[in-house]
C-alpha cells in the first residue's frame, strides 16, 4: 500500500543543510498497524506529513497504492485526503466553532457526500462511539477523550483506508489512552491500515510492527505480532 | 525611549507592508484633512483683515438686493450723521492700453472714501485728495510692475476703454488674499466707461454697493428706520425697506448674487465641513481598526515580556511609545502629501492653498496636535489593555482567543455604507450633468457662436453683420442683447390692456433683430418675424402666451409692446428651472453680442475671419468667439465641482475601506488559521476555502449595500430638487456601485485569503 524508496528531507540554510529524514525506505502492506517511535526530533511527525501528503520529501519516491504520490498534483491529493485517508492529531484539532455533530460532518461535506446519508453516517458514529446525547456540544465542554473520540469519528468517518495519528494519546491521561488504543486496535481489526506515532512504550506494542527512527534514519523495523 | 525605537524599528522590518499601509492611509486622510481645513479656515477668515471690519456696513434692501443707484448717495449721507465715511462701489473688467498693447484689468470705481473704509495704504504717490479729479486713477503694486516694470508709474498715462485717458497718482497695496473685493485699478466713479463698453449707457444701468464705516456708539436700528425715511420719495425706494448689513457677513450672504463682492460658495463649504468629519472618522477608527488588528501578532512578545517580570505599566509605556512614535510618522507623511496633493485641490476649492502658511495658524497647529494625542492614545492604549489584562501563563499556552471581531465588522460596515454611498452619489451626480448637458434645449447649439461687441463694435453691429454675410461658411448672423442662457435683463410686475390688467413674474427680455429665428434655427407658431420696419414690438414663447391666456395676437401687449408672434418654446436658463417666460423686443441698435451660425467646415479659419472682421471696427477686441455647446456646458460648472469633490473623497473612503478590510482580512485569517488548516486536511480544496474566507466579506458588503442604498437616494432626491429636469435615479446606478464595491474590496482581501488558504497546514498545526 505504502512503499517510501530513498526519501530524504532537508531544508537548506544559509551554510548547511539541515537533513530531518535521511535516506528512508520502507513498505506498509493493506491491513498492518504500525506504530513509529523515536526520540524528539527524530523526524516521526515529518515521515507521518509526508506519507499523509500535507508535505513533501525532498527527494526520493513514494508509491500509495502503486500511484507515484510524489507526482501527484495539488487537485490530485485533495481527492487522496478525502478518500483515502483521515488524521487524528495529538492535540485533536477540532473547529472550536463548530458541534460535535458538525466536526463529524466537515470532511464528508467536502467528499460531496449528499445531505441524508451525512446524516446517516454521522448518526452511525455517534451511535458508535456512545457520544449521541453529546452531539449538540462544542468541543471545550468535552474532556480530552472525548474530543480525541470525536477526532477519531471525524477522521474515519469518511471510510479511509489509511488512518495516520500523531501522538493521539500525547495530550491524554492514561486510562483514556488505553481507550482510545484499544479503539485503534478495533478499527484495524475492521481493516483499517493505521500509522501512529507515539513515546509511550505501552502504546506501542498495541500495533503489530514498530519502527525506530533515531536522527532522521531507521534504526530498527520490527514485527511484534 | 531608546528601547522602544529600536523595537518599533524592528518590528517595522518585520511587517513593512502592514505598517506601510496603517500608517500611509492614516497620513493620506490626514493630508486631506489639513487641506480642508485650512480651505475653511481660510474662508472664514475673508475680509477679517480689514481694521475697521467691526464698524463696516452695507447698505442693503430686505429683498437682499444689495445694489443702490448713485442718485440715493447724497440722502443717505445727509439723514444720518453717524456715517462717517461712504463709499460707492462698481467692479468691472475693462481693457487698458499703454505702449499699443491692450489687456484686460480688473477695475473698482468708487468715491475717495474708498482709501478710509478699507483703510488702503498708499504706498507711493499722492496720499490726500485721491479721486478728486475724474481722470485719478490708483494702481495697485503688483499692476504698476506688470505694465511699467521698473519705471515710476506716479503720472503715467493709461488709455482705458473707449479712449479715456487716466493719470495715474497712486500705487495702491494689492488686496490680500482674503479679501472678498479684487483689484487692479481704482477708478473715479463719475466716468463714462463701462457704459461705452457695454453697448449701452444710462445712469439707471450703474449700481453702486454702498460701504460705509457707522460711529461706534451709533444706534444700528434707528439709522436703518431713518434711512428708509428718507428715501421714501424717491422713485423705486417706496415701498422699500432699507437693512445695514455688518460688512463681515457680506461674503457669506449667497443671496445677492449680483453684487460685487466675490462669495463664499456655501454649498462646498458645508460639503467638504461633512465630509472633513466623515473622513477624520474613518481614519481615526481605520487606524486604531489596523493597529490593533495587527498587534495581534505581538501577543507572544508581550508574554514573555511579562514573564520576564515586565509590570502593566511597563507594557502600556511600550505600547504607548510606540504608537505615538507611528503617529509622528503619519504626521509627517501626512505635511508632505498636503504639499504634493494640494495643487490638485486648487480648481475645486477656488483658491490655492499653501500648506506653509496653513501650518502657521494656531487653530490647524492645535487641531493636528490634538488628534495625534488622541489616536496615539487610544491605538497604543486599547490593545495595550486587552494584552495587559491576561495571564501570561495563558497567553504562552495559546489559550486566549482572539477577541471577536464584531466591532471589525461593524466598522467595516459602516466605512463601506459611506464608500458606497459616496459611489452613487458621483454615479448621480454625473448622470445629471450629462442629461443637462445632452437635453435637447429647442434649438441647434451645434456651429453656434457667440461673441460679444466691445468699444466701436457695438453700435456698427449691423454692418458688421452685413461683412461677415459675405463669407460663405457664416450662414446666418443675430445681434442680440443678453443672449439665450446669458439673459442680461429679467423683470417682474403688471400692465393694463384696455380693461384686462396682466401681470407675470420674471420674465427675460432679449433684444433681437430679424435674424434672430432663423440663426437659433427657432420655429413660429403664431404670427410672424420682426420686419426692419418694425417699432415697439416684440415676440413671446409659447409658454408665455399660454400664460397669459391670450386668445390670438390682435393687438395684444406686453408693457406697451406689441406682441406680433409667438415662437415655440426653447431654453434660456439653466436647467434648475423650468423652462421660462421669455420677450423677444426688436431693438437691433441696442445690443450686447453676435451670435453666428456657421457651417462645420474649415471652422479655424472662420473663426479666423469673425476676428478680423471685428477688429476692424476695434482693434482692442479681446473677446474670442464662445460656442454655444460650450458655453451652456460650462454652466453646470458648481455641479462638475461638486462630482469632483466627491469623487476625491470616494477614492478616500474606499482606499481607507480597503485598507480596513485588509485589516479584517488579516485578523480573519489568523483567527482562522487552525480552521483551515484542519478543514485542508480534512479534504478542502483552495476555492472552498476562499469561498469560506470571502462569504464573510461578501456578506458585510450586502449588509452595507442595504444601508447605502437609501441613504444615497435619500442624499440625491435632496440634491435633484435643484433641477427642474432630472435625470432618473436607475436601480443600474445603485447596482454598480454595488458591484463594483465588491469587486473591489474582493480583490483586496483575495490575497490575503489565498495566502492563508494555500498555506500548508502543517505549519498551522504544527504548534501547539
Amino acid at each position: 500500500m505504502i512503499q517510501l524508496n530513498n526519501i530524504y528531507k532537508y531544508y537548506d540554510n544559509k551554510f548547511q543543510r539541515t537533513f530531518v529524514l535521511k535516506d528512508i525506505d520502507l513498505t506498509i502492506n493493506e491491513g498492518e498497524f504500525v506504530t513509529v517511535m523515536g526520540p524528539s526530533g527524530a523526524g516521526k511527525s515529518t515521515l507521518l506529513n509526508i506519507i499523509g501528503m500535507l508535505d513533501e520529501p525532498s527527494e526520493g519516491k513514494y508509491f500509495f497504492l502503486d500511484q507515484p504520490a510524489h507526482e501527484l498534483k495539488e487537485k490530485k491529493k485533495v481527492e487522496f485526503h478525502r478518500n483515502y485517508v483521515g488524521f487524528i492529531f495529538q492535540a485533536f484539532h477540532l473547529i472550536d466553532e463548530m458541534t460535535v455533530y458538525e466536526n463529524i460532518e466537515t470532511p464528508l461535506i467536502y467528499k460531496g457526500v449528499k445531505h441524508k446519508d451525512r446524516q446517516a453516517m454521522v448518526a452511525d458514529m455517534l451511535d458508535r462511539f456512545n457520544m449521541v446525547a453529546k452531539k449538540d456540544l462544542f468541543p471545550n465542554q468535552l474532556s480530552g477523550g472525548q474530543q480525541q473520540l470525536v477526532g477519531i469519528a471525524r477522521a474515519i468517518v469518511g471510510k479511509p483506508k489509511l488512518l495516520l495519528a500523531d501522538e493521539p494519546t500525547g495530550n491524554l491521561h492514561t486510562d483514556q489512552g488505553r481507550e482510545i488504543m484499544k479503539l485503534l486496535q478495533k478499527l484495524n481489526e475492521e481493516g483499517i491500515t493505521i500509522l501512529q506515532v507515539t513515546h509511550n512504550e505501552e502504546f506501542a506494542k498495541c500495533g503489530k510492527r514498530i519502527v525506530r527512527l533515531v536522527d532522521g534514519m531507521i534504526s530498527t523495523d520490527e514485527q511484534i505480532r | 525611549m531608546n528601547s522602544a525605537i529600536k523595537s518599533y524599528y524592528r518590528n517595522f522590518k518585520k511587517q513593512k507592508l502592514i505598517y506601510g499601509i496603517t500608517i500611509g492611509g492614516f497620513a493620506i486622510s490626514l493630508a486631506v484633512l489639513i487641506l480642508i481645513v485650512s480651505f475653511i479656515l481660510e474662508e472664514k477668515s475673508v475680509d477679517k483683515h480689514l481694521p475697521n471690519i467691526t464698524n463696516m456696513y452695507r447698505i442693503k434692501q430686505a429683498n437682499g438686493n444689495a445694489q443702490i443707484p448713485k442718485r440715493i448717495y447724497e440722502p443717505i449721507l445727509s439723514c444720518a450723521p453717524e456715517i462717517e465715511k461712504l463709499c460707492l462701489i462698481s467692479t468691472n473688467e475693462t481693457f487698458y492700453e499703454y505702449n499699443n498693447e491692450k489687456k484686460w484689468a480688473s477695475v473698482v470705481s468708487t468715491n475717495k472714501d474708498f482709501f478710509e473704509v478699507f483703510a488702503i495704504e498708499v504706498i507711493e504717490g499722492q496720499k490726500e485728495g485721491l479721486l478728486e479729479a475724474k481722470s485719478d486713477v490708483a494702481v495697485t503694486e503688483s499692476f504698476a510692475k506688470k505694465v511699467f516694470g521698473e519705471k515710476n508709474p506716479i503720472g503715467e498715462i493709461l488709455e482705458f476703454g473707449n479712449k479715456e485717458e487716466k493719470v495715474v497718482k497712486a500705487v495702491i497695496a494689492d488686496p490680500v488674499k482674503t479679501s472678498s473685493l479684487k483689484y487692479d485699478v481704482i477708478f473715479n466713479l463719475e466716468q463714462e466707461i463701462f457704459g461705452s463698453t457695454m453697448g449701452y449707457n444710462s445712469e439707471s444701468y450703474k449700481m453702486f454697493d454702498a460701504i460705509f464705516l457707522l460711529n461706534a456708539s451709533a444706534n444700528y436700528t434707528e439709522t436703518e428706520n431713518r434711512i428708509t425715511e428718507i428715501l421714501k420719495p424717491y422713485e423705486g425706494y417706496k415701498e422699500t425697506t432699507l437693512k445695514i448689513q455688518p460688512f463681515k457677513e457680506v461674503y457669506f450672504d449667497t443671496k445677492g448674487d449680483n453684487d460685487e463682492f466675490s462669495h463664499a460658495n456655501l454649498n462646498m463649504i458645508r460639503l467638504l465641513s461633512w465630509v472633513a468629519i466623515i473622513i477624520l472618522l474613518l481614519a481615526v477608527i481605520n487606524y486604531i481598526n489596523l493597529t490593533t488588528a495587527f498587534n495581534n501578532e505581538r501577543h507572544k512578545e508581550i508574554c514573555i515580556r511579562k514573564t520576564s517580570g515586565a509590570r502593566r505599566i511597563s507594557i502600556f509605556s511600550q505600547f504607548l511609545k510606540e504608537s505615538y512614535i507611528s503617529c509622528l510618522i503619519a504626521f509627517i507623511l501626512a505635511i508632505g502629501i498636503a504639499l504634493l496633493i494640494s495643487p490638485l485641490f486648487n480648481d475645486l476649492f477656488g483658491r490655492e492653498i499653501i500648506i506653509s502658511e496653513a501650518l502657521h495658524k494656531r487653530q490647524i497647529i492645535i487641531a493636528i496636535i490634538s488628534i495625534l494625542i488622541v489616536v496615539g492614545g487610544v491605538t497604543g492604549l486599547l490593545p495595550a489593555l486587552s494584552v495587559s489584562r491576561f495571564n501570561p501563563i495563558d497567553l504562552l499556552q495559546r489559550k486566549v482567543k482572539l477577541q471577536d471581531s464584531n466591532f471589525r465588522g461593524i466598522y467595516n460596515t459602516f466605512q463601506l455604507v459611506v464608500t458606497m454611498s459616496l459611489i452613487i452619489c458621483v454615479l448621480i451626480i454625473v448622470k445629471q450633468i450629462n442629461y443637462v448637458k445632452i437635453k435637447n434645449i429647442g434649438f441647434n447649439k451645434e456651429y453656434l457662436l457667440s461673441v460679444r461687441l466691445q468699444g466701436k463694435t457695438g453700435p456698427k453691429s449691423g454692418v458688421i453683420k452685413e461683412n461677415l454675410l459675405k463669407y460663405p461658411n457664416i450662414i446666418d448672423v443675430s445681434a442680440t442683447h443678453g443672449r439665450p442662457f446669458g439673459i442680461y435683463s429679467t423683470g417682474s410686475g403688471s400692465w393694463k390692456d384696455g380693461n384686462i390688467e396682466y401681470r407675470i413674474e420674471n420674465i427675460s427680455h432679449v433684444n433681437t433683430d430679424t435674424s434672430f429665428l432663423s440663426t437659433f434655427g427657432l420655429e413660429l407658431v403664431k404670427g410672424r418675424n420682426f420686419r426692419p420696419t418694425d417699432k415697439d414690438v416684440c415676440i413671446i414663447n409659447e409658454k408665455t402666451y399660454n400664460f397669459l391666456q391670450f386668445d390670438n395676437l390682435d393687438g395684444n401687449t406686453i408693457w406697451g409692446s406689441k406682441i406680433i408672434g409667438v415662437v415655440k418654446d426653447f431654453h434660456f436658463k439653466k436647467m434648475y428651472d423650468e423652462l421660462g417666460f421669455i420677450q423677444l423686443k426688436y431693438d437691433p441698435g441696442n445690443v450686447s453680442h453676435l451670435n453666428i451660425r456657421i457651417s462645420g467646415n474649415n471652422i479655424p479659419e472662420t473663426i479666423g475671419i469673425i476676428k478680423k472682421e471685428l477688429k476692424e471696427f476695434e482693434p482692442g477686441m479681446t473677446v474670442e468667439p464662445e460656442f454655444y455647446n460650450d458655453w451652456i456646458n460650462s454652466m453646470y460648472l458648481k455641479e462638475e465641482k461638486q462630482a469632483k469633490a466627491i469623487k476625491i473623497y470616494a477614492a478616500i473612503a474606499l482606499l481607507l475601506s480597503c485598507l480596513g478590510l485588509l485589516g479584517l482580512a488579516e485578523f480573519s485569517t489568523i483567527k482562522r488559521t487552525k480552521e483551515i488548516g484542519i478543514r485542508k486536511v480534512n479534504g478542502a480544496r483552495i476555492s472552498e476555502i476562499l469561498n469560506l474566507l470571502n462569504s464573510d466579506f461578501i456578506k458585510w458588503i450586502a449588509i452595507a449595500f442595504l444601508f447605502a442604498t437609501p441613504v444615497a437616494w435619500y442624499a440625491m432626491d435632496k440634491w435633484l430638487e435643484n433641477f427642474a429636469y432630472k435625470t432618473e435615479m436607475s436601480w443600474w446606478v445603485f447596482a454598480l456601485a454595488g458591484l463594483s464595491t465588491l469587486l473591489i474590496a474582493l480583490i483586496t482581501t483575495s490575497w490575503q485569503s489565498f495566502r492563508a488558504a494555500t498555506r500548508n497546514p502543517v505549519e498551522a498545526l504544527r504548534y501547539e
